[in-house]
């Protein structure tokens, strides 16, 4: 079975010549079809940039990425946007403050030229549990974790077969966070749906992942089943560390 | 962050849309000095769209017997050199004032926003383009270069308007510019751009809307000094020309009887001094009111 | 135990708003977490003993003293004398509580200068004592940088250096950790609590995070919705009692314990009742 997505060898520079900066030196993982994959390491470690890569935000990038069995080069086209989509970090950022629940639901609808648009709109309402009468509000109305279930909603309207998450909860309260991962969670049961999901926090990422890889520096430095992690199974140092540090 | 409440869920986009408006239009006029300004303002527009009937007498119509008479009960302002009643030249003269105004905010608004939105989301050569061009009309006073225009071109209102125009689009570009630049790095229009969404719709759609509260603004505050360099263009004769009842060429007309007949430069002067403050209290007003890191 | 902070029945209400209600507690020379979600009011507590709320809040209690200084009558001159020298604040984002145009030598040196006229040399050795005293490595060469090329941890100790110059009795931590990276953390509270066993510094420590909390402090409030829902010992923790408690230790995703649901906290209008 070919993998959902491939990354071979993704290399990222900023800057020229001289004041050129690598941020990404190499990084290569496979995320199978309806897995979910973590990438946990600290800010700085260029986790966020691998996701940015892959959203279409960074284009210079070098390397092989295979999305859905399709080469991916760094294009934004309503093409990508059903094989991809992200759920950002910020709540009170990824929503635009003066589109509606609605607006902001059938824009991607929309873009692809899609019909039915109020139909699918409840229907992703229900999958992500906000009432439907969420249609009519702003974002200033709906609190945090809400904003949150809408973005999923938005991520998840054109039925793409990979999610992108950054940091999906970090912003959000403890008792939001648990609904939030039990949700999705549930989705990715439901829809067989593919995960590549960052991270900071390796709790999250135990709970929701089968696999991850830990990145530091721009490298990856391991790359474990979330299983062997738990049974302490990390052979590199870095991992440890990080380790030791969320179970303390 | 604490969500506002609401007071019955909105059941439509429109019901939405309105809730917010009224929500806004509340805040503003809480302030009673932009309450004064929306009031001067909503004056001037009624009183422009009902002239004919408001104004006492025939604007045009000369009577050399009645010249240079005071203020009395048969002409409230008095009269000017030519017999001519000063109130009914005055509300005609809103006409005039509205005409200018809105046809500057017309095509400055769009234009400089267009511009701007463009310049600060591309950036890179895009930008340097837009803002080069932008500092060439920026160099020039708008009454030199209405003067240049008129020489070229002649006299008349047309032209005045053209010339203010053109040098009252490039703050506008580049407040416009200097709030795309900040919003083009947020998540929604990441997400937008995820999508699948063109660079058009992203603009127009997306980057527009949120720039558009500090464009607002500054327009209503450009509108006074556009009826001041309206003003002074017909004050130099550049402007609207006679017998048209601008303000400003009032007041040119009058200068000559000014000492004895104070009320024939008092009244237009007057009346520039309520319409330009009035243009800058709104413009005050909405700055609070549109402005979300103001909200209490 | 002469407890240095007492608080009895604190209220602060914003109009007709209370955001926090009827809060009593006492802290003596102890660590002392105040724990709560957003909203929960905790924030405003730390702010209301320093009074450096906005105007529009209004603070009133039975009894708010700090070492027998009622802070509840005291003016705002008297406040003045008290912040910064005996009663401290450090906050969460260095990038946003530092003076981003001012090198790091130079604000600390306005905080060791507060009050005290000491020469250019005196003032440069002592802002490198108290750098060096937080453990910065070259404090000479950090004294000339600039908070946004330091490192976030480094940023929240240069922080630190600057309470420590006037040598506080209180200090009042508002999430202190939470814009830092995980093994960055560790280092900030192994400061704390090294300052607090050494200069008997009573610390109040506000966060989000139970579980820093449960292995930094000796005690820990519990907030909701504005009230104290539960006082205990850290080390109680796993046995807390009230649901609220309970629901919030239970909701975090646990390396240790991995559950496939995550049990989802089911909020009790019972717990904000008066």
């Amino acid at each position: 079975m070919t993998a959902m997505l491939s990354v071979k060898d993704l290399r990222l520079a900023f800057g020229e010549g001289a004041e050129a900066r690598t941020v990404l030196h190499g990084i290569s993982f496979e995320i199978a079809r309806g897995q979910a994959f973590g990438l946990v390491g600290e800010s700085g470690s260029g986790k966020t940039t691998v996701l940015r890569c892959l959203a279409g935000q960074y284009r210079h990038w070098q390397g092989q990425v295979t999305m859905n069995a399709e080469a991916y080069r760094g294009e934004r086209s309503p093409a990508h946007a059903s094989r991809a989509q992200m759920v950002f970090q910020d709540p009170y950022g990824s929503l635009h403050p003066r589109h509606t629940v609605r607006t902001a639901l059938a824009e991607p609808l929309r873009v692809q030229g899609l019909d039915r648009i109020d139909e699918r709109i409840d229907e992703v309402l229900q999958q992500v549990g906000l009432p439907v009468a969420f249609r009519f509000r702003y974002p200033h109305q709906i609190s945090g974790g809400q904003r949150q279930r809408v973005a999923i909603a938005r991520a998840l309207i054109l039925k793409p077969p990979l999610l992108l998450l950054d940091e999906p909860t970090s912003a959000l309260d403890v008792s939001v966070q648990a609904e939030v991962l039990n949700l999705l969670a549930d989705l990715r049961a439901q829809h067989g749906l593919t995960y590549l999901l960052v991270s900071h926090d390796l709790g999250v990422v135990a709970h929701l992942c089968d696999r991850l890889a830990v990145m530091q520096q721009g490298r990856i430095v391991e790359t474990l089943s979330t299983d062997a992690l738990c049974e302490g199974e990390a052979q590199h140092e870095y991992t440890r560390t990080l380790v030791a540090a969320a179970e303390a | 962050m604490t969500t506002s409440t609401l007071a019955a869920p909105p059941v439509g986009a429109w019901q939405a849309w309105r809730a917010e408006a009224t929500a806004t239009a509340r805040k503003l006029l809480a302030n009673p000095l932009t309450a004064i300004g929306v009031a001067v303002i909503a004056v001037l527009v009624a009183v422009a769209l009902f002239a004919p009937w408001i104004a006492t007498h025939d604007p045009l119509r000369q009577d050399l017997s009645a010249a240079l008479l005071p203020p009395s009960s048969a002409h409230w302002f008095g009269t000017d050199e030519f017999g001519r009643d000063v109130f009914s030249r005055l509300v005609h003269g809103t006409r005039i004032t509205l005409f200018i105004v809105t046809l500057v905010t017309v095509v400055v608004g769009p234009l400089g926003m267009a511009i701007g939105v463009v310049s600060g989301y591309f950036g890179g050569r895009v930008d340097l383009v837009c803002m080069r061009v932008a500092d060439v009309f920026l160099s020039f006073p708008s009454l030199v270069l209405a003067l240049a225009f008129v020489a070229a071109l002649g006299p008349g209102l047309d032209h005045a308007v053209l010339a203010i125009a053109l040098t009252a689009w490039p703050p506008i570009a580049r407040l416009a510019r200097a709030e795309a630049m900040t919003l083009r790095q947020a998540d929604f229009i990441v997400a937008a751009q995820l999508q699948g969404a063109s660079h058009l719709r992203v603009l127009c759609r997306h980057l527009a809307p949120l720039c558009l509260p500090s464009v607002l603004v500054r327009l209503t505050m450009n509108m006074a000094s556009v009826v001041l360099t309206a003003a002074g263009l017909g004050f130099l004769g550049l402007g609207a020309q006679p017998p048209l009842p601008e303000w400003g060429s009032m007041i040119s007309e009058g200068r000559r009887y000014m000492l004895d007949s104070w009320w024939t430069v008092a009244a237009p002067g007057a009346a520039i001094l309520a319409v330009s403050m009035a243009f800058n209290l709104l413009g005050d007003g909405l700055n609070d009111a549109l402005d979300p890191r103001q909200s209490s | 135990m002469n407890d240095l902070l007492q608080v009895q029945g604190l209220q602060v209400a914003y109009g007709t708003t209370a955001v926090v209600r009827d809060v009593s507690f006492s802290l003596g020379r102890e660590k002392v977490a105040v724990v709560g979600e957003s909203g929960s009011g905790k924030t405003t507590v730390g702010r209301a003993l320093l009074k450096l709320l906005p105007q529009q809040a209004r603070i009133s209690a039975q009894r708010l003293q700090f070492d027998g200084i009622d802070l509840l009558r005291a003016s705002e001159r008297d406040m003045q004398a008290l912040r910064g020298r005996r009663l401290s604040m450090i906050m969460q984002d260095p990038k946003y509580s530092l003076n981003p145009v001012m090198s790091i030598g130079r604000q600390i040196g306005e905080a060791v200068q507060h009050g005290e006229r000491l020469s250019k040399a005196e003032c440069a050795e002592r802002v490198e004592a108290l750098l060096a005293r937080v453990h910065i490595r070259e404090p000479k060469r950090v004294a000339g940088q600039y908070p946004h090329e330091v490192s976030g941890g480094m940023g929240q100790r240069v922080m630190i250096a600057m309470m420590l110059a006037q040598r506080p009795q209180l200090l009042i931590a508002d999430e202190p950790t939470s814009a830092l990276d995980v093994s960055v953390r560790q280092e900030v509270l192994v400061l704390l609590d090294e300052l607090v066993a050494e200069q008997g510094l009573a610390l109040l420590f506000i966060s989000h995070d139970l579980n820093l909390v449960r292995h930094f402090c000796d005690r820990v409030l519990v907030m909701y919705a504005g009230r104290i829902v539960e006082t205990l010992a850290a080390a109680d923790l796993a046995h807390a009692r009230h649901p609220y408690t309970q629901g919030l230790m239970a909701a975090l995703p646990s390396l240790r314990q991995r559950r496939a649901v995550l049990p989802v906290l089911q909020r009790d209008a019972a717990w904000s009742a008066p």
